[in-house]
C-alpha cells in the first residue's frame, strides 16, 4: 500500500501544524469522552485546487489534503462533483523512467495520517468538464468516504501549470516553493 | 494500494521499445539524426525538425489528456526557458503528441498556448510520431482502463535537444527548470553560441 505522509516543510509551518494536532487532540479527547462517534466526523479536508484547463481541453487534476482525525481509519471511495462528466482518483507513478497514470480503487486514511494528494502522485482526474476551469474560480466537489459519509469541499482553480495552491493573502507558505515537484 | 490492474490493457507497444531503445534514459541519450523528423502541426501543415535549422529544438512528448505530469512538465520546459533570458531566442520549445488521434488543432494548438506562447504543439502520423520517438529514445504505449475507449498513454518522463544541424540529440530525464536551464546554457556554450548577454550565467556553471 502506498501512503504519503505529510512532512512538515519549514519552520513556521511546523509549528502551526503542531498547534493545529494538538488542538485536535484536545478536541477529540473532549468527544471522545462525551461519547462522540469520531469516525463519522474525523475525516477534514484542507487546500483544495485544480489546475485551469488549458484551452479547450476538457480534461483537468484536482489536488487536496485529507486528514483524519478520528479514532478508526477510513477510506475515500469516490468523488463527484456537477462540473464534470467523471471525477476519479488516479496516481502517477515512472517506473524505469515511463510515466504511467492508473485509476486508484480507494485511499485509505489512518487514524492521525494526513494524506495529500499533489503532482506527480495521487490526483482527482476530472474528465468532460462542462465549462473551461479558469484561475480564481470555485467550485464544489464531494468526498465519499466509506466511514465518514459525504465531505463537500471547494475547490479554488489555480492557473494550468500549478504546482500548489497559491496561500491566501498574507500567509507565509514556503511549502508553495518547488520543493518535490518531479518524481526523481 | 490497489490498482484495477484486471482492466488494464496493453493494445500497442511503441516503435521505441520494438526497435530496443537504451534501458537507461536517466543518463543523458546522445543520438544521430540521419535525417529530418517529420510531423504535421496543429493546422494540419507538414513540419519538419529541417524548418528549424539553426536552432536548439527541446521537445517534450506528451498528450493533451494527460492532467498531471504533462502540465508539470510544459511548466518545467517554458520555466527553464525562461530562465536563459536573452539566450532563449536559440530555443524553440516543441510539445509532441503521443496521442495524435485525439490531439488536432484548436484542441493542441490551445493546450500549448496555455503553458507558453513560444510553445509549439506538433502531432502526425502514428507512424511519424513513432519514428520520431524511436529516433530520440522517448517509449510511450496505449493503455486501455476498464469498459469503453477510455486510455491513457504511458510515456518517458524525459526531454529532448535537437541541436541546430539536426544531426545530433540528447534525451534526459525531466527535472527541476535550473537544472534544464543548466544544461541548455551548457549545450549552447559547447556549440559556439555567444553568452556575454546572460547576466546570471555563472549561478548555472
Amino acid at each position: 500500500m502506498t501512503v504519503l505522509e505529510l512532512k512538515p516543510r519549514c519552520g513556521p509551518c511546523d509549528t502551526a501544524g503542531m498547534v493545529r494536532v494538538v488542538f485536535v487532540a484536545l478536541a477529540v479527547l473532549a468527544g471522545a469522552s462525551a461519547g462522540w462517534a469520531q469516525s463519522r466526523s474525523g475525516i477534514e479536508i484542507d487546500t483544495a485546487w485544480a489546475r485551469a484547463t488549458p484551452g479547450s481541453s476538457k480534461d483537468s487534476a484536482a489536488y487536496l489534503r485529507i486528514r483524519n482525525t478520528g479514532t478508526t481509519p477510513d477510506r475515500l471511495l469516490t468523488i463527484s462533483t456537477p462540473l464534470a462528466g467523471t471525477a476519479e482518483l488516479h496516481e502517477t507513478k515512472v517506473e524505469n523512467g515511463v510515466m504511467k497514470m492508473r485509476p486508484v480503487e480507494a485511499l485509505a486514511v489512518a487514524p492521525g495520517e494526513t494524506v495529500e494528494l499533489k503532482p506527480g502522485g495521487e490526483h482527482i482526474m476530472l474528465t468532460g468538464l462542462k465549462q473551461p476551469l479558469k484561475p480564481g474560480d470555485s467550485f464544489p466537489l464531494t468526498l465519499k468516504f466509506e466511514s465518514a459519509g459525504d465531505v463537500a469541499v471547494t475547490v479554488k482553480v489555480e492557473r494550468a501549470g500549478a504546482m500548489s495552491m497559491t496561500p491566501p493573502a498574507g500567509q507565509m507558505d514556503h511549502g508553495a516553493m518547488d520543493h518535490g515537484r518531479m518524481a526523481h | 494500494m490497489a490498482l484495477l490492474r484486471r482492466s488494464v490493457a496493453i493494445v500497442w507497444l511503441s516503435a521505441g521499445l520494438a526497435v530496443g531503445a537504451p534501458a537507461a534514459l536517466a543518463d543523458p541519450t546522445h543520438r544521430t539524426l540521419d535525417g529530418p523528423l517529420a510531423f504535421v502541426d496543429a493546422d494540419g501543415q507538414p513540419v519538419s525538425t529541417a524548418d528549424f535549422a539553426g536552432t536548439w529544438l527541446l521537445i517534450y512528448f506528451g498528450y493533451t489528456h494527460c492532467v498531471d505530469q504533462c502540465p508539470t512538465g510544459l511548466t518545467v520546459l517554458a520555466e527553464a526557458i525562461d530562465e536563459l533570458g536573452p539566450a532563449a531566442e536559440h530555443v524553440q520549445p516543441l510539445f509532441v503528441t503521443v496521442d495524435p488521434e485525439r490531439d488536432l488543432g484548436p484542441l493542441l494548438r490551445e493546450f500549448t498556448a496555455a503553458f507558453d506562447k513560444r510553445l509549439i504543439g506538433l502531432g502526425g502520423t502514428p507512424d511519424q510520431i513513432a519514428a520520431a520517438a524511436a529516433v530520440l529514445g522517448v517509449k510511450y504505449e496505449k493503455v486501455l482502463l476498464g469498459g469503453g475507449d477510455d486510455y491513457v498513454v504511458d510515456h518517458s518522463a524525459t526531454l529532448s535537444l535537437v541541436d541546430p544541424t539536426g544531426r545530433h540529440a540528447e534525451t534526459f530525464s525531466m527535472a527541476e527548470p535550473h537544472q534544464v536551464a543548466a544544461k541548455l546554457f551548457d549545450a549552447l556554450a559547447r556549440s559556439g553560441t555567444s553568452l556575454s548577454n546572460v547576466n546570471n550565467l555563472g549561478a548555472y556553471r
